[in-house]
């Protein structure tokens, strides 16, 4: 076997990056939460801080045996950039929506979202995308008297 | 006086056309979901629990229950017609049913599997009617040390078996016990967690969490890989032969009776039940056997066994408090958001829901059989739909439906976070349904917890001298221990 051979297979792969980069971000959320919790007891061994001090506790012990002792994954797993955009795309969606409005934002998300999986169809986007955000609109809104933020379309809604 | 209240259970589920809708609808809507590969029966809970609100818990219940039967009766179409199990309880019932598809008799392979699902689902109701009473009465002398090494032993036994890692699983048994920990305390009323941010004084609402978990997870994991269908015959009979049904009768009845067993034990699931029963059937038939080539009662027994688990698993949540699997943990979010505190007490103190309920188990189990027999041409054109567009309509209403739990854009954020955390821990191979039974069963584990430590002064024995909590403590550890001898002869093995 050659040496850059040698050197491809013990290169960390990606994947194995991944999970150690949530399994440290587990530790430091659950060492945090432990501290915090410092904060809601009452000085007795049932007060409000027990719970929450056992369950962080637990999830840093499990987290740092996982980093360094368990197997690695056989399949490195990666994230795709069209997951990424996808939540990306709702985000902008979320952000947008009480200044835009729902009646623009919600149809073009829905659009943009099927465009990004592979729909290439402008006829059925559009029909589908408006159809989907009136029925949603039409619901909440007689149904429950409760719909989205309309943003710039309050004055006509 | 069992038999009267069945009786009139029947009578209030059969008199009123409005529960016989939300039954049908749960039904039809669950085998659709349920159809659709990658999407579980727990989705189509977590999916229709929002549109539960504003109508009577029965309703909504069964609605849900449906769901449920439904969901795990659809996974069976597409493993039996694209090789692709719907749900992973399904995944037993493609070993025989994709081979007979192949020989040009997938109607009659879906035939059989209604039937059988129909007679699994029947049995287990009946089992349920009969053992969850005494089990509710049996619970009712349970104090807060029962309830807690209760709620330990569902976690231990969902975490033994959940996944192929005991660490990963308590891991996010704890990560969901800590979520539930957010807002209010239960007991002394302070808040926790909530930096400052008003929405979550109440703590973190159920639906979101289990729709961005269970929902948005998926969507986000099919942007990285579409499935493509092959194309159906144009027309196929979906009705099953009677010497067919006349050679399964017996597999049917036993393995509803293994399904209903396994389904009742907490944290077992019916995919395990259904690869129980096919174990089972395989051990029986002997080793010439021609399972796994297209035998019907390959079929017959994971469909009757996993669809008798989903009564299996609502004898422990009605009666005790304590959710058999993922989908029951959203049926127990269902009844906790409808007002009710699942458990002995509620059972005895609404006896004339428990009963109504039974029944409408019972009915969903006819509507199944009505809609597999009659509708399945349809779900089988319906699973083939472009997933460009189904997978961002799902998306779309996730969304949706998490906004509809308090008509506030914070629950969508919520939904949106919750699934980037189930599709990174799903990628990292933290298992879910664990992390979901913490959220669910935190809040009654802290206050009973802390009950316990008040009576006893702060002392852990109190855990191990009553018989009940130490019999539970012990079946938890037990539960751990197998899982880890388990794990060392696979690994031997290996």
């Amino acid at each position: 076997m050659t040496v850059s051979a040698n050197l491809k297979r013990k290169a960390p792969p990606k994947g194995g990056l991944l999970e150690k980069a949530v399994l440290a971000l587990l530790v430091l959320l659950s060492a945090t939460a432990f501290h915090m919790a410092g904060d809601y007891g009452d000085g007795t061994r049932s007060g409000g801080d027990v719970f929450p001090r056992l369950t962080a506790g637990v999830v840093f012990a499990t987290a740092l045996v996982a980093m360094f002792h368990s197997p690695p994954a056989v399949d490195a797993p990666v994230i795709s950039p069209k997951s990424l955009v996808v939540v990306a795309l709702t985000l902008a969606f979320l952000g947008l929506m009480p200044s835009v409005g729902y009646p623009l934002v919600a149809p073009l998300w829905i659009g943009a979202t099927m465009w990004v999986f592979g729909l290439r169809s402008p006829l059925l986007i559009l029909s589908i995308a408006a159809a989907l955000s009136a029925t949603a609109w039409t619901l909440l809104s007689r149904l429950a008297f409760a719909p989205p933020p309309a943003g710039l379309f309050e004055a006509f809604l | 006086m069992e038999a009267f209240s069945i009786f009139q259970g029947m009578a209030t589920v059969l008199s009123d056309p409005t529960t016989l809708f939300f039954v049908v609808f749960g039904v039809i809507a669950g085998v659709f979901v349920g159809a659709l590969p990658g999407l579980t029966a727990t989705t189509g809970c977590a999916l229709l629990l929002p549109f539960t609100f504003g109508h009577e818990p029965l309703h909504g219940l069964l609605m849900l229950v449906g769901v449920f039967t439904g969901g795990i009766y659809g996974g069976s179409l597409s493993a039996i017609l694209l090789r692709t199990p719907g749900t992973p309880a399904a995944a037993a019932t493609m070993i025989d049913g994709f081979p007979m598809s192949e020989k040009g008799e997938a109607g009659r392979a879906i035939g059989l599997a209604t039937v059988a699902s129909f007679t699994g689902g029947t049995v287990g109701a009946i089992v349920m009617t009969l053992l969850a009473p005494r089990l509710a009465a049996l619970g009712l002398a349970f104090g807060p040390p029962e309830f807690f090494a209760l709620t330990l032993f569902g976690l231990a036994m969902i975490v033994a078996v959940s996944g192929d890692s005991l660490v990963r699983g308590v891991m996010a048994a704890a990560i969901g016990m800590w979520i539930s920990t957010i807002g209010f305390d239960p007991i002394a009323g302070s808040s926790r967690y909530t930096l400052g941010v008003r929405e979550l004084l109440g703590g973190i609402e159920l639906i979101p969490i289990l729709v961005g978990l269970f929902g948005v997870a998926q969507v986000l994991a099919r942007a990285e890989k579409l499935l493509v269908f092959p194309k159906g015959p144009e027309k196929e009979r979906y009705l099953p032969r009677l010497a067919d049904l006349a050679l399964t009768r017996w597999t049917a009845v036993k393995s509803a009776l293994i399904g209903v067993f396994v389904g009742s034990v907490p944290g077992a699931g019916c995919d395990i039940a259904a690869f129980a029963a096919y174990s089972e059937l395989k051990r029986s038939e002997g080793a010439n056997s021609d399972l796994g080539k297209g035998n019907p009662k390959g079929i017959v027994a994971p469909e009757a066994a996993n669809n008798a688990a989903t009564t299996g698993a609502l004898i422990p949540m009605l009666s005790l408090g304590v959710p058999g699997d993922a989908v029951t943990a959203v049926l127990l979010g269902a009844l906790t958001i409808h007002g009710f505190e699942p458990g002995p007490v509620f059972f005895a103190s609404n006896l004339d829901l428990i009963y109504a309920l039974f029944a409408g188990v019972i009915f969903a189990q006819v509507a199944l059989l009505i809609v597999g027999l009659g509708l399945t041409g349809i779900f089988a054109r319906l699973i083939r739909i472009d997933q460009r567009i189904m997978i961002p309509a799902i998306l779309f209403l996730c969304m949706i439906g998490s906004y509809s739990v308090r008509y506030s854009l914070f629950d969508m954020y919520v939904a949106l976070i919750f699934g980037c955390i189930g599709f990174l821990f799903e990628k990292v191979r933290i298992p879910l349904s664990p992390m979901l039974l913490g959220v669910v069963l935190g809040t009654l584990s802290e206050q009973n917890l802390r009950r316990s430590l008040i009576m006893s002064h702060g002392e852990l024995s109190i855990f191990v001298q009553r018989p009940v909590s130490l019999a539970l403590t012990v079946g938890a550890i037990l539960a751990i221990v197998f899982m880890v001898l388990r794990l060392r002869r696979s690994s031997t093995a290996a």
